[in-house]
C-alpha cells in the first residue's frame, strides 16, 4: 500500500493536471508540473544530508514560489521542513536551528548573509542550499561538516512533517511537531468540507511558519487548487488584498480576523465586487459579530466559517453561516462544532464536567494533535483521566444549540494581530534591559488588532528614550510582541501580596489615565 | 517650502510618545526598528494621502517604500511633488 505523506499528491497531480497552477504570486506563477520538477531537484540536493527519517532542514526564505518549491523538496528527500521567519531576532533564529539541530538549510542568495549571522559557529557546520533567481540551485556545503553516518529509512505517515515554532507559556518560543498524519487529516477533511476543487484560487496570507499556511498550501494542493501567496510585506496592506480578491478572482480566504478588519476599515473595501469569493475563513482570535455582518455585505456570496484551533491540535472547531444570514448573525459568535474527527470535554474548575452553559476548559482529543513540543517531553496529559486529551487553556462553553461558545484564555498567552504572544516573553526582554528595574506587560481589548499590549517600566525617566525602547524590544522580539504603549516612572510599580507585580493594578491605573485624557 | 518636516514632527508626534526624536534619523528603518507596526505604516499612508493630497495605489504601500523618512520622501517626490 503507498504510504500518505503531505506531498504524496504531488507526482500524480502534475500527471493529471500538468499546466493547472499551483502556486502564483504576483507576475510569476508555476504549475503543478513545475512544481513537482523543481521540488524534485531540491529534493535530491537534500536528500545527501539527510540522516534519519526525522532530520530538520530549516527554511530561511522570505514568502514566495520559491518558499514553496522548497517546502514539498524537502519533504520530498524524506526530510522536516522547519520554516523560519527571517525577520525573527537572531537569538530566536539560534534557538531554532539549535533545538532542531538543523545542519542544512535551504535560502535564496539574498538572506545569506543574515543567516550566516544567525549561524555563527555552526556556519561552517552547515550545508547551504541556495534558490537563485533563475531556480537554478548552488550548493554551498560545510567547511567542516558532523561526519554523516547514513542509515537507510523510509519516510511513514507517523514520521514528522514540519516543526512550527509559537510563543511559548515560559517566554521561549515551543516547536510543534506535526506528523505528516496531522498534516493529511486535516487537509482531507478541508478539502471534504470547504469542497475545494481545481477550480479553487485560494489565498495563502498567513506567513509560511504560521500553522494557517497548511491549509492554504497543502489543503489547497491536494485539491488540485492554485494558491495566491500575498508577499510578505503586502500582508499588512488592505488596499492591496480587495484589490487581489477582486483581480485574481479568489475563491477561498483565510486569515486572522484582524486582517479583515483591516480591509474593512482602510481597504477601501466597496471599489470591488467579489462574485467569486464563496469561502471566507477566519481562525486565531475573535471577530466581532459587528464586523461580521459588514464583511457579509461585501463578500455577499460566501459562506463565512470562525475557526476554533491552535497550533498544536490544528483546527478543532467551526461555526459556518452563510453570507446571506445578515442581521441574523449570532452575537457573539460562536466557535461552532467540532470537526468530525474530533472528541473534546468541557471540565469546570472543580475537575468536573461542565453542564449546558457552564464554563469550563477545554479539552481536545483529535488525530491531527502534534507529536509533543520538540525537546520538551512534558507537554500534556494533565492526569491520567484525561490521557490523550490536550489541555487547550481556553474556557468554553456549551451553548443549548450544541454550539461551543468561547469565553476566555486560562494563561497569560493573547492574541493580537492574530499571533500568539506570551506577555512573560515581553517581560522578560525588558527587564533584561540594563537600566529597566522593573516591568508589567499586560493587554487591553483593542476593536482592530484583538489586544494592544502594554508595558509599565520602572526606571529613572531620564534614562531611557521612548525611541530606543521600540528599538530594543524590535531587536530581541518578534515585531509582534513589541508594546504598542510605555508607561515610564521612576516609582516601583504596584505589587501583589506574593511580591509580584500588580498587574491588574497596573491595568487600573491605565484606566484611569485614559478617563482622565479623554 | 519644505513639507519634509512635517513628516518627522507627524512620526514623532503620533508614534514617539516622549516626543524625544533626538536619534530620529531620515534613513532609520521605522518598521524594523519598532517604532512603527503594520497598523502604523496605514496611519502613516493616511497622512502622506491627506498631506500631499495624493492617493497612493495599493501597489506603492509597500513597506519599501514607507519605511523611513527617505523612503517616503522618495516616494512622494515620485508623484511629482518637490520636498527641497
Amino acid at each position: 500500500m503507498k504510504i500518505d505523506l503531505a506531498h504524496s499528491f504531488i507526482e500524480p497531480m502534475a500527471a493529471n493536471q500538468p499546466n493547472v497552477i499551483a502556486v502564483k504570486m504576483k507576475d510569476n506563477q508555476l504549475s503543478y508540473q513545475g512544481l513537482n520538477q523543481r521540488s524534485a531537484e531540491i529534493a535530491t540536493q537534500v536528500a545527501q544530508f539527510v540522516k534519519t527519517s526525522e532530520t530538520c532542514v530549516g527554511m530561511f526564505i522570505e514568502k514566495s514560489i520559491d518558499a514553496v518549491v522548497a517546502i514539498y523538496g524537502i519533504l520530498r528527500s524524506g526530510s522536516v521542513y522547519v520554516p523560519m521567519d527571517i525577520k525573527n531576532p537572531v537569538e530566536r533564529l539560534r534557538h531554532i536551528i539549535k533545538q532542531c539541530e538543523i545542519d542544512t538549510l535551504v535560502t535564496t542568495p539574498n538572506n545569506v548573509s543574515k543567516l550566516d549571522e544567525a549561524l555563527g559557529e555552526r556556519a561552517s557546520q552547515t550545508n547551504l542550499i541556495v534558490i537563485n533567481d533563475d531556480a537554478s540551485l548552488t550548493l554551498i556545503p560545510a567547511s567542516s561538516p558532523i561526519p554523516l553516518e547514513k542509515k537507510g529509512f523510509r519516510v511513514e505517515n507517523q514520521n514528522l512533517a514540519t516543526v512550527l515554532y509559537t510563543s511559548g507559556s515560559t517566554g521561549v518560543p515551543k516547536g510543534v511537531m506535526l506528523t505528516h498524519n496531522c498534516l493529511t487529516r486535516f487537509c482531507d477533511w478541508s478539502v471534504d468540507y470547504f469542497k475545494l476543487t481545481a477550480e479553487d484560487k485560494c489565498i495563502s496570507h498567513a506567513p509560511l511558519h504560521f500553522d494557517l499556511s497548511i491549509f492554504d498550501i497543502f489543503a489547497a494542493h491536494r485539491a488540485g487548487a492554485t494558491t495566491v501567496l500575498v508577499p510578505d510585506g503586502m500582508s499588512g496592506n488592505p488596499r492591496y488584498l480587495t484589490k487581489l480578491i477582486a483581480t485574481e478572482s479568489i475563491t477561498v480566504w483565510q486569515s486572522v480576523p484582524s486582517v479583515l478588519v483591516l480591509l474593512l476599515k482602510y481597504g477601501a473595501i466597496e471599489n470591488y465586487q467579489y462574485p467569486n469569493l464563496r469561502q471566507v475563513l477566519f481562525a486565531g482570535e475573535k471577530l466581532s459579530t459587528e464586523n461580521a455582518k459588514k464583511l457579509a455585505t461585501h463578500f455577499s456570496n460566501a459562506t463565512l466559517h470562525n475557526i476554533y484551533g491552535s497550533t498544536e491540535t490544528n483546527n478543532s472547531f467551526v461555526f459556518s453561516f452563510p453570507a446571506s444570514l445578515g442581521d441574523d448573525i449570532p452575537d457573539p459568535l460562536p466557535i461552532g462544532k467540532a470537526y468530525s474527527y474530533v472528541d473534546y470535554m468541557i471540565v469546570t474548575l472543580e475537575g468536573e464536567p461542565a453542564g449546558i452553559g457552564e464554563e469550563g476548559e477545554l479539552y481536545v482529543k483529535t488525530p491531527t494533535l502534534m507529536r509533543g513540543y520538540r525537546n520538551n517531553k512534558a507537554y500534556l496529559y494533565e492526569s491520567d483521566a484525561r490521557y490523550g486529551y490536550f489541555k487547550t487553556n481556553d474556557i468554553v462553553k456549551q451553548l443549548p444549540d450544541g454550539n461551543v461558545q468561547f469565553c476566555a484564555r486560562a494563561d497569560d498567552v493573547l492574541k493580537s494581530n492574530g499571533y500568539r504572544i506570551n506577555v512573560t516573553e515581553i517581560d522578560t526582554v525588558l527587564q533584561s534591559h540594563d537600566v529597566i528595574r522593573e516591568v508589567g506587560t499586560f493587554a487591553v481589548p483593542d476593536d482592530e488588532i484583538g489586544n494592544r499590549l502594554i508595558a509599565y517600566i520602572c526606571a529613572d525617566e531620564d534614562t531611557l528614550s521612548m525611541l530606543e525602547l521600540k528599538t530594543y524590544c524590535a531587536k530581541h522580539l518578534p515585531h509582534y510582541a513589541v508594546p504598542h504603549e510605555f508607561e515610564i516612572t521612576s516609582e516601583p510599580l504596584p505589587k501583589t501580596s506574593s511580591g509580584k507585580v500588580n498587574k491588574q493594578q497596573l491595568k487600573k491605573m491605565r484606566q484611569e489615565k485614559h478617563v482622565e485624557i479623554t | 517650502m519644505s513639507k519634509l518636516p512635517d513628516l518627522k514632527q507627524y512620526i514623532t508626534e503620533e508614534f514617539i510618545p516622549d516626543g524625544n526624536n533626538d536619534h530620529l534619523a531620515d534613513d532609520l528603518d521605522l518598521i524594523a526598528s519598532g517604532v512603527i507596526d503594520s497598523l502604523g505604516v496605514l496611519k502613516l499612508v493616511a497622512f502622506i494621502e491627506n498631506t500631499y493630497d495624493i492617493t497612493l495605489e495599493p501597489e506603492e504601500i509597500d513597506p519599501e517604500n514607507l519605511k523611513s523618512i527617505d523612503a517616503v520622501s522618495k516616494l512622494v517626490e515620485s508623484r511629482g511633488i518637490s520636498l527641497a
